[in-house]
């Protein structure tokens, strides 16, 4: 019977485009993001970028000129091409053992990157099913998760960080595990209070007047609404943890050498900045920029997805 | 363009840095940094290269090795004789003030070797005095020690690790340590002002005594500042604010291009070296088999070690053993493995490691020749399938890391415990360790190394010794990988003699002198 009426409605409003001349389809949602992130140009700026270094990165082994390790102390220092005595051999120069500095950086890249995307996709999992638990259930279970919350906030994060690095070492594991620990609660804090929202939402009342189960609604109802601010949130932490996985580096603290990271190219580079700059600032410059990028890119993202909010 | 750039900045940096380094050779100061913490000025608290220097800096010894000749000379001591097998008898030099104007005599001797030998002191090195029985005062300048049996380092010890302290200002203190910043001394320079940032150390107007062993020169302030980063040091050597800094071979070579500042490479007795847990205290099992020992020291080129390490690959000292053949006692025949990757990794699979295996190596993190080393090593073992990581450690970390049995490849660097003509620091530290310290747990070469030190007749002694490097060599506990000379980087008027016997540090305070 339902099923009649809901026929019969759509061929009543096809019949009626149909026949007004001034009647126009409203455009689908993809549709209009679709035109949104056509028009935003800081989306394809550092979306583009991100999506450049996250293939050189994914392809190193076969797009690295060198072996990252492979050193060549015949070679030693060697500037990079645009300095007047750089070759075409090392664009990026050389650094004190010989080794290649672009092969360094890109594979310093697939490191990098890769603590930033797994820590903060982690962190996007352990922050996202405590805030949507926190705010979905509320009561007892909302303040189990405050109560988290509030104690991971009163830790000074990179403090900590550096502790439980220099306890635990500095594998890759470690250093996502500890950075996703560092990430989760933002996760938690924005999607608890967005859930409280839509679940007070009629199409969330609906789903439970129909009988549907909590996992449903959950799943089904809430977390579609929630990905956009997911997304969001999971950029920026992806920057923040390349930063924070450099900071450690450079402390001595996160990636051990010879493994080439971009942080712990910046620290190698410190003790040559007079005289051979090339060798901090280029790995400087990469963190600068893929930071950059990612940042535009959530941005971007953000006003694609959900534009209501900005000013 | 970038090279044009950079030149500009450096030129600028030193014109402006002219006028305070001008201005400190006519004061007399030197302005120096130490890269690792300032903890305390006096060796036995903290036996550190920097500390050897502020200690030569603030104490003397009763004897003193003669820097051309190497022979031990009086300084303290205004002559000793051997009495017999176990005594010797001092006689010290009248008319010696302490900076805080007391007179010297035998009862500072007494009780500064009291304190070394007292059960109740706690100090790292506290095994380089074990051999002595007693100290008696046989005058008011006259004292006699006697050694529980012949000691062939006996003198060595005195010469190099021994200060005087006074008994009015330290004997008497409740807390010894207190020492470190508070120091009274004979030496040729007094402290001003000292605390974990700055040492300020002026001359002492009364030094006469120092003779060939440890003159004055016309140096009449030392100021030194601690500045861990090395780029930081950089900085301030190239704006005037330092006249000489330890630096890496690299950076010495970029700063000596400009014509305002020397570079002085100083080799003496300091070598990196490799030790490998043969004990299996760190759990990595491969390392107590003597097969992958033998095939990862084969694995190593020392030839591109020494280009590191030196910045020259024909570098003339390059160690041959675990000692100096001008150290009394120095004795080897078994000769270090030629780099032979291939016949490495036939090794590795008789051993049952075919594919190779994981090992972490630690280095010294404040010394730019262990790191570097360190790195050059990674990248050969990985020709042998050995996947190595390198845990660079500040030295208080490192220590702990010791005590705490977690160590597996060991790339640091010696400075052969102060002894410069002796095998006795080398003997000692390496080979007879405590069992803190003890990463080959080799019953035999500790038994071995301790008969060593008895032996007085030199011929014999190094006869014995080296049977004791010969097995260690052999079972590949330790080798000997490259030089690591004190490179200097200073003002162009600021001389630093070379030559002669060069301190774990690089140089002594009396090697300082500007040019007149």
């Amino acid at each position: 019977m339902a099923t009649d009426q809901t026929s019969t409605a759509a061929a009543a409003a096809t019949a009626a485009s149909d026949t007004d001349p001034f009647h126009v389809e409203p455009p689908t949602p993809w549709q209009l993001m679709g035109r949104r992130a056509g028009a935003h140009m800081g989306f394809w700026i550092g979306g583009t970028f991100v999506l450049i270094c996250a293939l050189v990165a994914i392809f190193a082994p076969v797009i690295a000129p060198f072996d990252p390790l492979a050193q060549d102390l015949t070679r030693r220092l060697v500037p990079p091409v645009w300095d007047e005595k750089g070759t075409w051999t090392h664009p990026f120069g050389t650094d004190k053992f010989g080794r290649d500095y672009l092969s360094r950086l890109i594979h310093g890249g697939q490191i990098s990157l890769g603590i930033g995307f797994l820590s903060a996709l982690i962190a996007a999992v352990i922050g996202s099913i405590l805030g949507m638990m926190g705010g979905y259930f509320g009561g007892r279970v909302d303040a189990v998760v405050m109560y988290l919350v509030n104690a991971k906030l009163s830790l000074p994060g990179l403090l900590v960080s550096l502790a439980l690095v220099a306890v635990f070492g500095g594998s890759f594991i470690v250093l996502v595990l500890v950075l996703a620990f560092l990430f989760w609660d933002n996760y938690a804090v924005a999607l608890r209070s967005v859930t409280m929202q839509i679940r007070a939402q009629d199409f969330v009342a609906a789903a439970e007047a129909i009988g549907a189960s909590r996992r449903r609604i959950i799943l089904s109802e809430i977390l579609p609404n929630l990905m956009n601010q997911v997304i969001v949130i999971l950029t920026l932490e992806i920057a923040l943890a390349i930063l924070i996985e450099a900071t450690l580096s450079f402390l001595g603290l996160g990636i051990k050498p010879p493994t080439p990271s971009w942080g712990v190219l910046v620290a190698e580079g410190r003790e040559q900045m007079f005289f051979n700059p090339y060798l901090i600032t280029i790995p400087g410059v990469t963190i600068f920029l893929v930071a950059i990028a990612i940042n535009m890119m959530g941005d971007g993202i953000r006003d694609i997805t959900a534009p209501e909010g900005r000013n | 363009m970038t090279h044009k750039l950079i030149s500009a900045v450096a030129a600028l940096m030193v014109v402006t840095a002219a006028a305070p380094a001008m201005a400190q050779k006519s004061e007399g100061t030197v302005r120096t940094a130490f890269s690792a913490p300032m903890e305390g000025l006096d060796w036995y608290h903290g036996p550190g290269n920097e500390r050897h220097l502020t200690s030569h800096a603030l104490f003397d010894t009763l004897i003193v090795a003669d820097e051309n000749t190497g022979k031990f000379v009086p300084l303290l001591a205004k002559s000793f004789k051997r009495v017999d097998n176990v005594t010797t008898e001092f006689v010290l030099q009248e008319g010696v003030k302490w900076h805080d104007g007391e007179a010297f005599d035998a009862d500072d001797v007494v009780a500064t070797i009291k304190f070394l030998t007292d059960p109740k002191t706690r100090i790292r090195f506290k095994r380089f005095y074990a051999w002595v029985k007693s100290v008696e005062k046989t005058g008011s300048h006259t004292v006699r020690i006697v050694s529980k049996r012949p000691t062939a380092s006996d003198l060595a010890t005195l010469a190099f690790v021994t200060w005087i302290y006074p008994e009015h200002a330290f004997a008497r203190l409740a807390n010894k340590k207190d020492f470190q910043w508070k120091p009274v001394g004979t030496g040729p320079y007094k402290l001003a002002k000292g605390n974990t940032k700055v040492a300020d150390l002026v001359q002492n107007t009364t030094y006469r005594h120092g003779g060939s062993g440890k003159p004055a020169t016309n140096v009449k302030r030392i100021l030194i500042s601690a500045i861990p980063d090395s780029a930081t040091q950089t900085a301030q050597m190239l704006t005037g604010r330092l006249d000489y800094i330890r630096s890496s071979v690299d950076h010495g070579k970029s700063l000596a291009a400009n014509t305002k500042f020397g570079l002085t490479v100083k080799q003496g007795v300091s070598v990196i070296y490799m030790g490998i847990d043969a004990k299996g205290r760190s759990g990595n099992k491969p390392l107590t088999d003597v097969r992958v020992r033998r095939a990862l020291q084969m694995g190593i080129n020392r030839k591109e070690l020494v280009l590191v390490t030196t910045g020259d690959p024909n570098f003339e000292r390059v160690p041959k053993a675990m000692c100096w053949d001008n150290q009394a006692g120095c004795g080897y025949s078994a000769k270090l493995p030629e780099y032979d990757p291939v016949a490495a990794k036939k090794l590795l699979a008789e051993a049952g490691y075919a594919d190779g295996f994981e090992v972490e190596i630690t280095a010294f993190a404040t010394s730019d020749a262990s790191r570097s080393s360190a790195e050059v090593i990674a990248s050969q073992w990985a020709k042998i399938g050995v996947k190595a990581k390198i845990d660079p450690r500040t030295i208080t970390s490192y220590r702990k890391k010791q005590r705490d049995g977690k160590i597996q490849v060991c790339i640091c660097p010696y400075g052969g415990g102060g002894f410069l003509s002796d095998i006795a620091g080398m003997i000692s530290f390496i080979y007879a360790p405590p069992k803190s310290r003890d990463y080959h747990g080799d019953e035999t070469l500790k038994k071995m190394s301790r008969a060593t030190s008895s032996i007085m007749d030199p011929a014999k002694r190094r006869a014995a010794a080296q049977k004791v490097f010969d097995l260690a060599q052999n079972q590949g506990y330790f080798m000997p990988l490259a030089p690591s000379p004190a490179v200097l980087v200073h003002d162009k008027d600021l001389v630093i003699k070379s030559g002669g016997l060069s301190t774990p540090y690089g140089l002594s305070v009396n090697q300082l002198s500007w040019k007149e």
